[in-house]
């Protein structure tokens, strides 16, 4: 048969030229050579009605195979082009990847919050609520009602801030008036934990400031021992401070008894290994429950109290108790 | 309290070494707050190389003019070459010599030496070098009837081992050393050797009565008042052992007489009082308070001005002593004295700390007083002082004792029940156990099934009253440390109040804001309130006012949060910081009934320069109102309670015009704006400075408290309308809003302010502002005439109440 061309080779032409087309451009020309409408595919395909009736079938079949098989092609390669395109123009798309982002702010909690936030969260997993009382407090809670009697020399003025217009009402010198305001709030159980400002008649410098920080603690139950408080206090320094001995030793307070001094072992940058006292603790004394009405009979309890400013400038290395109270942001900055 | 260790080992003989002694009081509650080693270790090789030794000649070194070169005989076969510069080294003496080999005090081990070429085969000691006195000068040259070759250590033993107790202010029975044997016998269970409190022979002439007179006027302040009279006295020097012994305990020697009181208060923690009997005016002893006004020259050269409020021992006309503190010249023990009255008295414990902490004065005496002393204390003492009146300074004791003393009751038996040692305890501790324990602390213990009936010991008296003070010595001895750490297990439930959680979000947020947390001092100069700008009627200038501030500047309790950070600004702007952000959350005192405060809480927050996050490619804007009412809002928002900032508010330390109230719910939570500059100035800070405070009781009130409702505004369409207005420049945007939300109904879910202008193509007067209505209903598809509706309304309300005029 003449006249009509070899399709199957046309195809195979087309497609190996359409595959090597370098650029869009050269493939848009191959498309206009092989399937545009002066196409000599196109046109031998709008032309089968002239050919002989024996022929028209099987051209139109071969021509439309070979159509779809080219154009076919031209979509891969096109897909292809356009793939190599957007990667080159990527590739050239360059940026300084280490030059600062966008900048967010980021501010601090001062570090004593962060103590304090952390302390809260253990004792609130142990069940403890987080109790609060005035600052501004009077004589009989902070001092009398917890066995510390009128004419002892904490209740001096040399020792505590005392208050204008009122009959011994002064700043509290301790977390501990929160024991009797919430032992008088309502029976037992109590389990709560106190944090607060604390005020002492101390001169500023590097380990003393006029205001600092502690935490009271107070549990008060049926059938609560020292052996209770001492796990108590061992399992919270633990998730303070990491897993250290915890130490007790006895000690003196006017209104636990027995009373300890609660101390964890710690390295020193040297390497050597003492205890630090962090805390002080004891059985809650009989006399208080009478203080406050509770029977000392039926309830015990135990109670204990630290201060968060030591326990921050032990935990950051904070050799200066006046850094805490400046508002110096360089300080503050560094605890984001 | 110094403890020399040698001394406390003369009373109580217990095994353990210095150390674990050390660990054991410390287990017990006997701090052990440091230990110092004292004098040559004695050890076996020591006691062979530190030897007596006897000066055979001392020749002159041949190359150095201050060498001598010694043959010492220190018992060795012949005697040895030592070159020594020691200013005071002769022939004929006996010295302490240490051998090549000797361990030094300080732990440095000797050698040969070569001296200028002279070989020497040891060192003849200086009483500092054995660590026997702080100094001397030369060498320690000692008794002949020592022989050669005498180890040192036993003629001369080492001060040894000195602890530094903290006593707890309850065991005033441990301020001398014997208490403290008494409290080892208890916790080791040694043999405590009793004192010995045989008076001397009583063999001066006639009766203490013939001598003086003795008469209480303050019984309250002084339960008991003993005093004897001591003939012959001869005042001198003391023997070398009592002076180390006073050394070692911190306390410098005088003569024998004044060692004697000092040396039986360290034993028995009784102080004592020796007076030149030949001085006392009468001679009568007059124990009374002082007139006021009246003054004592004391011992110290100074003059003191006392008070009726003080106890002084006066004689017939003048005090003698600031009773149980400190003496007066002329009474004292001096060298030409022979006839000594010696007291022994307690004293009203909180008396005597009033007097010390008003005169400034603590003594060792004192110190021991302020505890209060056991009456039955002062015989014992006085028996002890007087022995060693008698041996050490050849005194002849008169006859009976003038003693006045106060009725005491015995001590009441207690009851201590066995099950309530387990309940406070939380372990088991044997009946027989705490009966033991009891005993060696010297309590007499009737045993019983249930309960041990137990009377406490005279020097136990004053803090062993009850059966929980017995149980914390049965704790105590038995070892706090042995009772095992048990969790609790709690049917507490606990969550965080509504202010806790909101203060806990508002500082959070705050932070990551980019702001810092500060704490500043909660008492504040008086001067604040004038700083600020509050008029003089202010209610706010109402405080609580510090009777016993440290300073002027920490004189008043805060009312405000705003002064104390604007120092913290000034500080952080004195070290070069432009920008910045801080804030605090905290209380405020408003001062109440009987000088009580009520204390809300605040954050406040202040931002000056251009604060927040800086890069490259990003530079913030310079603080202004709108930074302070937007932080405000914000905070607001993060705790769940939409605010909006209204204008007119004029709070004096802010700028007039550029300062927002905050609201929310109908009522104030807050204030934001930027501080006066009149302000600022007076703090010392450079603008711009914008700041706001949020009350925390206030939010608290208007924060929702159900769980927000889901509305749906997702399956329907939500239409917004933009409408260009010009307003008239008097009118805010905040009214503008909320005309356009009410004329337009339920339909507007917001308003908002998405442009605003004023200036070129606005006319004068007015302002043009642009703002956005989001218009739907939940669960419904609007109309477009509905919709239409909302913008028309809205439209006509603003032209009619706050003539705004659309914008073509």
């Amino acid at each position: 048969m003449s006249g009509i061309p070899d399709l199957s080779a046309l195809a195979d032409q087309a497609i190996a030229e359409i595959s090597s087309a370098a650029d869009l451009e050269a493939l848009e020309a191959a498309r206009v050579r092989f399937v545009g409408r002066k196409a000599p595919l196109t046109e031998l395909l709008g032309s089968i009605g002239t050919l002989p009736p024996e022929d028209r079938g099987r051209v139109g079949k071969e021509g439309n195979a070979a159509r779809r098989a080219i154009e076919a092609a031209l979509d891969t390669r096109h897909e292809a082009l356009e793939a190599e395109a957007m990667g080159a123009a990527l590739e050239s798309d360059t940026a300084d990847v280490t030059l600062p982002g966008n900048a967010y702010p980021l501010g601090a909690l001062h570090p004593i919050t962060q103590v304090r936030l952390e302390v809260e969260d253990i004792f609130l997993g142990m069940g403890y609520s987080v109790a609060d009382g005035p600052e501004v407090e009077t004589g009989f809670n902070n001092f009398t009602a917890l066995n510390t009697p009128d004419g002892h020399p904490a209740r001096s003025e040399s020792d505590t801030f005392f208050v204008e217009g009122g009959d011994d009402v002064l700043l509290r010198t301790q977390t501990s008036p929160v024991q009797i305001r919430t032992m008088q709030q309502g029976p037992p159980p109590v389990y709560v934990i106190a944090p607060g400002t604390v005020y002492r008649r101390d001169d500023v410098d590097a380990t003393h400031s006029p205001m600092f920080h502690q935490v009271e603690g107070l549990a008060v139950d049926e059938g609560l021992t020292f052996a209770h408080l001492k796990g108590t206090i061992t399992y919270f320094l633990q998730r303070l401070l990491g897993d250290r001995d915890v130490r007790v030793i006895p000690h003196f307070f006017p209104f636990t008894e027995p009373s300890v001094d609660v101390s964890v072992s710690w390295t020193d940058k040297q390497g050597r290994t003492d205890w630090l006292e962090v805390a002080g603790a004891g059985m809650v004394d009989p006399n208080v429950f009478a203080n406050v009405g509770y029977d000392p009979e039926r309830w015990t309890g135990f109670a204990f109290g630290f201060g968060l400013d030591r326990i921050a400038m032990i935990r950051h290395q904070i050799s200066d108790i006046r850094l805490l109270y400046e508002g110096d942001l360089r300080f503050l900055e560094q605890f984001s | 309290m110094k403890l020399p260790l040698e001394w406390l080992r003369e009373h109580v003989a217990t095994d353990l070494d210095d150390s674990a002694l050390a660990e054991r009081l410390t287990a017990t509650g006997t701090a052990v707050e440091r230990t110092i080693e004292r004098g040559i270790p004695a050890t076996g090789a020591n006691r062979e190389a530190f030897r007596i030794g006897k000066v055979l000649s001392a020749e002159q070194h041949p190359d150095a003019d201050r060498l001598r070169v010694l043959s010492v005989d220190t018992g060795d076969e012949s005697p040895r070459q030592i070159v020594c510069g020691a200013p005071n080294v002769a022939a004929g003496q006996t010295v302490a010599v240490a051998l090549p080999g000797a361990v030094m005090p300080g732990g440095q081990k000797l050698g040969k030496a070569k001296l200028r070429g002279v070989e020497s085969l040891g060192m003849v000691l200086s009483a500092s070098e054995l660590e026997l006195a702080e100094e001397s000068e030369g060498i320690m040259v000692l008794a002949d009837d020592l022989a050669a070759g005498t180890p040192v250590l036993d003629v001369l033993p080492p001060p040894g081992t000195i602890l530094e107790l903290e006593l707890t202010p309850n065991r005033g029975d441990c301020q001398g050393i014997y208490g403290i044997a008494r409290e080892v016998h208890a916790i080791t269970g040694a043999p405590l050797h009793q004192l010995d409190t045989a008076l001397p022979p009583e063999d001066g002439a006639g009766q203490v009565g013939d001598y003086v007179s003795l008469r209480v006027d303050a019984p309250d302040l002084c339960p008991r008042y003993m005093a004897r009279v001591l003939l012959d006295v001869r005042v001198g020097p003391s023997p070398e052992w009592m002076v180390r012994r006073l050394e070692a305990a911190g306390m410098r020697s005088i003569n024998n007489v004044v060692d004697i009181t000092n040396y039986v208060m360290l034993l028995t923690a009784q102080p004592l009082h020796a007076f030149d009997l030949d001085r006392l005016a009468g001679p009568g002893i007059v124990v009374r308070r002082a007139l006021d006004g009246e003054t004592i020259t004391t011992l110290d050269g100074q003059d003191r001005t006392l008070s009726a409020d003080h106890l002084v021992i006066a004689d017939t006309e003048k005090p003698a002593v600031i009773a149980g503190i400190f003496g007066a010249e002329f009474a004292e023990v001096s060298e030409g004295t022979t006839r000594v009255l010696l007291e022994a008295a307690t004293f009203d414990g909180p008396s005597i700390i009033r007097t010390s902490l008003g005169l400034g004065l603590r003594t060792e005496s004192s110190a021991r007083f302020e505890k209060g002393q056991p009456a039955d204390l002062p015989p014992v003492a006085m028996a002890i002082a007087c022995r060693l009146m008698h041996e050490l300074a050849g005194a002849s004791l008169v006859p009976g004792a003038l003693d006045e003393q106060a009725a005491v009751d015995g001590p009441a038996p207690i009851t201590l029940r066995h099950a309530r040692v387990a309940t406070i305890l939380g372990t088991d501790i044997s009946a027989d156990e705490a009966a033991g324990i009891l005993e060696r602390l010297g309590c007499t213990v009737q045993p019983g099934d249930d309960a041990h009936v137990v009377t406490v010991p005279w020097w136990r008296t004053a803090d062993l009253l009850r059966e929980i003070d017995l149980i914390e010595e049965v704790g105590r001895v038995h070892g706090l440390d042995r009772i095992p750490a048990v969790l609790p297990r709690l049917e507490a439930h606990a969550a965080l109040t509504p202010e806790q959680q909101v203060v806990r979000r508002l500082s959070r947020y705050a932070a990551d804001q980019g702001l810092s947390e500060a704490i500043t001092y909660r008492f504040v100069p008086d001067h604040d309130a004038d700083r600020l700008g509050l008029p003089s009627d202010d209610e706010r200038r109402k405080v609580v006012r510090i009777t016993n501030a440290l300073s002027d500047e920490m004189a008043v309790m805060r009312r405000s949060l705003v002064p104390g950070l604007l120092r913290a600004v000034e500080r952080n702007q004195a070290h070069q910081r432009r920008d910045g952000g801080i804030f605090e959350v905290g209380r405020t005192y408003v001062p109440g009934n009987d000088g009580l405060a009520d204390e809300p809480e605040e954050i406040t927050a202040l931002m000056f320069g251009a604060p927040g996050a800086r890069g490259w490619r990003q530079s913030p804007a310079e603080v202004d109102v709108w930074a302070a009412t937007g932080l405000a809002i914000a905070l607001a928002g993060a705790v769940g309670v939409e605010a909006q900032a209204i204008a007119g508010l004029r709070q004096p330390w802010m700028h007039p015009v550029r300062q927002a109230r905050i609201t929310a719910g109908g009522i104030v939570v807050g204030v934001a704006g930027e501080l006066h500059p009149a302000v600022l100035r007076d703090f010392g800070v450079r603008g711009p400075v914008a700041a706001l405070t949020l009350m925390v009781r206030e939010l608290v009130k208007v924060r929702p408290a159900d769980p927000r409702r889901y509305t749906d505004l997702i399956s329907v369409p939500v239409s917004t309308r933009d409408l260009a207005l010009l307003i008239p420049d008097t009118v805010t945007a905040a009214h503008v809003l909320d005309v356009a939300r009410e004329a337009g109904g339920h339909l507007v879910r917001g308003a908002e302010v998405f442009d605003h202008y004023a200036g070129d193509q606005v006319p004068d007067g007015r302002v043009s502002l642009a703002i956005r209505l989001t218009i739907a209903e939940p669960g419904r598809t609007l109309t477009d005439d509905e919709i239409d509706g909302v913008t028309q309304r809205a439209v006509a309300a603003l032209g009619d109440q706050v003539g705004a005029e659309l914008r073509s």
